[in-house]
């Protein structure tokens, strides 16, 4: 029952990274931004879930309303990011959501009347928590998670073989040339960013509820290297690598949790979970530099500087023969 | 006053931590996320010789930042070199990888406990009966000012620093001119490991040494050379400075909490208004 619940637990968290991989990857995959503020849409959402829902300290709605809500309100907080934001290019990009993500926690930790500051709320509820006892509710929020990830990864997936998939790569590939024939490059940026913090936000009520209790340094920036780390690791560009990343992530990080150590080798063991992730993403980078599962969609330069290469290659030839 | 004093020592050692960092960003092209780590390592390589093997603070200090500078080149031998031409993408996450390496390593050995390198509290100095800053505040100042001339002095008038900034402009051109960018990239690496250990002791010295230092420290740095702008190397020193008295002076208007978002409000605004920095680009 022990490791049942363990492994319940792990699939649980592996879940939740998954989705946001797979978010990450809608707008950082597929689109190409840099985004390291995904910890800010997730403390967002998660936030704004618990003060909608909670009893106590929140409105104390139900909890399907604090689901869309915090989907509302992160989507209006990341509108808030993206239009200020989205203008830069890539490392400057990277550093204002990075630096956006970090005043949200400041924010979170400093607000007490709000968020009850570092002490954080206990005792959050969880969906269906009254119909399924103790134990079994880890392996029923389990297959919770799994679910909604799996309507996430049909959705990405969806959007990815969609007209606007094609363009998000266009503009990956090549925004100067995308916008010279006629498309509106900024709009969508700005369109599918909302759109990828609204899914983190709602992932951030599956964190709540894993949880069942919310504090702000559950949302370091640690977050967003893991889940950037996860993607990296799957393979950017793609669905299926997120997710295979994400759980591979996750497997590596938690697995040795269950290892029964006497507590002085505690601190080893944590620093040595930190180094194998390190080193896992190193070494992925050096040889399989596409991930995991490499990203099906071949990029259009890469077939342009192929057909070159083959034309150059056949000329070459060409004169070869004239010659001889 | 107090406060003044606070911010420019703030300002002198981010000036010393981000300067590496801006020129590994100018000769090789990209975020080195690890950089934070390095602070890391230096303060805790001072402790080891401070505190564990004993040896007087200045040796120690010397010491370390030998070592750091050491570390810093082979480590980027070892993992930056051999992917340079796979892009900056792939060396940005190396670096995010590295970090974590680097992060895991030092926490195995060292454990979660906060350490100091129990340095003696030295007298204040006053000017004209009032207390202005105690003597270590003004090692502080005073080494910095030493960093930043003997750069400055490098970068301008010897052959190597003239090469480095030829390779920051245009690394191709520089090598077509007979610049050995590979001999000169190692010495930028060697430099900027060497000022990180610095910046991790002085840090350590006006605080405690405590795991999270290099993360926290490496938003803050990149705050700094995004606002001086494209790694413009006396633009990322006024910036240092600019955003150092600006995170200890706020600290009278508003709480002492949100003192480390003042230096990222300060770098969106300063995006949003101009995104180039302070300082258009170039070395100069």
């Amino acid at each position: 029952m022990d490791i049942l619940l363990f492994l319940s637990g792990l699939i649980a968290l592996g879940g939740i990274y998954a989705m946001l991989a797979i978010s990450l990857n809608v707008n950082g995959g597929l689109l190409g931004l840099w985004d390291l503020g995904v910890v800010g849409y997730f403390a967002v959402g998660a936030y704004a879930y618990t003060l909608l829902s909670s009893h106590d300290l929140g409105l104390g709605l139900p909890m399907i309303v604090g689901v869309i809500g915090s989907a509302i309100i992160t989507g209006l907080f990341s509108l808030l990011i993206g239009y200020t934001s989205l203008r830069l290019q890539n490392e400057y990009l990277l550093i204002t959501t990075f630096a956006f993500a970090e005043i949200i926690r400041i924010i979170a930790i400093n607000e007490e009347w709000l968020t009850n500051g570092n002490i954080g709320i206990f005792g959050l509820e969880r969906p269906f928590e009254n119909f399924l006892p103790g134990t079994t509710y880890m392996i029923f929020f389990a297959g919770l998670v799994l679910a909604v990830m799996g309507i996430y990864y049909l959705f990405a997936q969806k959007l990815a073989h969609s007209p606007m998939g094609r363009y998000m790569r266009a503009i990956r590939e090549n925004e100067q040339v995308t916008q010279s024939i006629g498309k509106k490059v900024f709009a969508t940026k700005l369109k599918i960013f909302v759109l990828s913090s609204c899914m983190v936000g709602i992932a951030g009520c599956f964190y709540v509820w894993y949880m069942s209790i919310i504090a702000p340094n559950m949302f370091t920036s640690a977050i967003t290297f893991t889940v950037w780390t996860a993607l990296v690791l799957g393979g950017i560009g793609n669905n299926r690598g997120a997710v295979v990343g994400a759980f591979v992530l996750i497997l590596v990080q938690e697995a040795t949790r269950f290892v029964p150590v006497p507590t002085e080798y505690s601190v080893l063991l944590a620093g040595l979970r930190q180094f194998v992730s390190g080193m896992m993403l190193i070494l992925v980078l050096r040889f399989l530099p596409q991930g995991l599962v490499a990203e099906k969609f071949k990029s259009v330069e890469k077939l342009f500087y192929f057909q070159q290469n083959s034309i150059i290659t056949e000329q070459k030839g060409g004169r070869r023969n004239a010659a001889s | 006053m107090d406060y003044v004093v606070y911010g420019i020592i703030t300002g002198c050692i981010l000036i010393i931590a981000s300067i590496g960092f801006s020129m590994v960003w100018k000769t090789e092209n990209f975020l080195n996320i690890a950089h934070g780590q390095l602070l890391l390592i230096g303060a805790y390589t001072a402790y080891l010789f401070k505190v564990v093997l004993n040896f007087p603070f200045a040796l120690a200090m010397i010491c370390s930042v030998i070592a750091t500078a050491v570390l810093g080149l082979l480590l980027a031998k070892v993992f930056y070199f051999p992917v340079r031409k796979s892009g900056i993408l792939v060396l940005l996450f190396t670096s995010i990888g590295l970090s974590w390496v680097i992060y895991g390593v030092i926490q195995a050995i060292v454990g979660p406990e906060i350490r100091t390198f129990g340095l003696e509290t030295s007298n204040m100095i006053s000017l004209v009966g009032t207390q202005i800053m105690s003597y270590q505040e003004l090692f502080i100042i005073v080494l910095s000012l030493i960093c930043v001339g003997l750069l400055h002095f490098i970068l301008t008038k010897t052959k190597n620093g003239k090469g480095f900034r030829a390779m920051a402009e245009n690394r191709d051109l520089a090598q077509i001119r007979g610049i050995n960018s590979r001999k000169l990239s190692d010495y930028v690496w060697l430099i900027s490991s060497g000022l990180a250990g610095l910046a991790g002791i002085l840090l350590a010295m006006t605080g405690t040494l405590n795991m999270e230092l290099g993360w926290q420290q490496i938003l803050i740095i990149m705050s700094v050379v995004i606002v001086g702008g494209m790694g413009n190397i006396y633009g990322t020193m006024l910036a240092a400075l600019i955003i150092g008295l600006s995170m200890d002076l706020s600290t009278i208007v508003i709480p002492t909490s949100y003192r480390t978002a003042i230096a990222f409000v300060i770098v969106i605004l300063v995006l949003l208004i101009r995104p180039q920095g302070l300082s258009k680009g170039g070395t100069t």
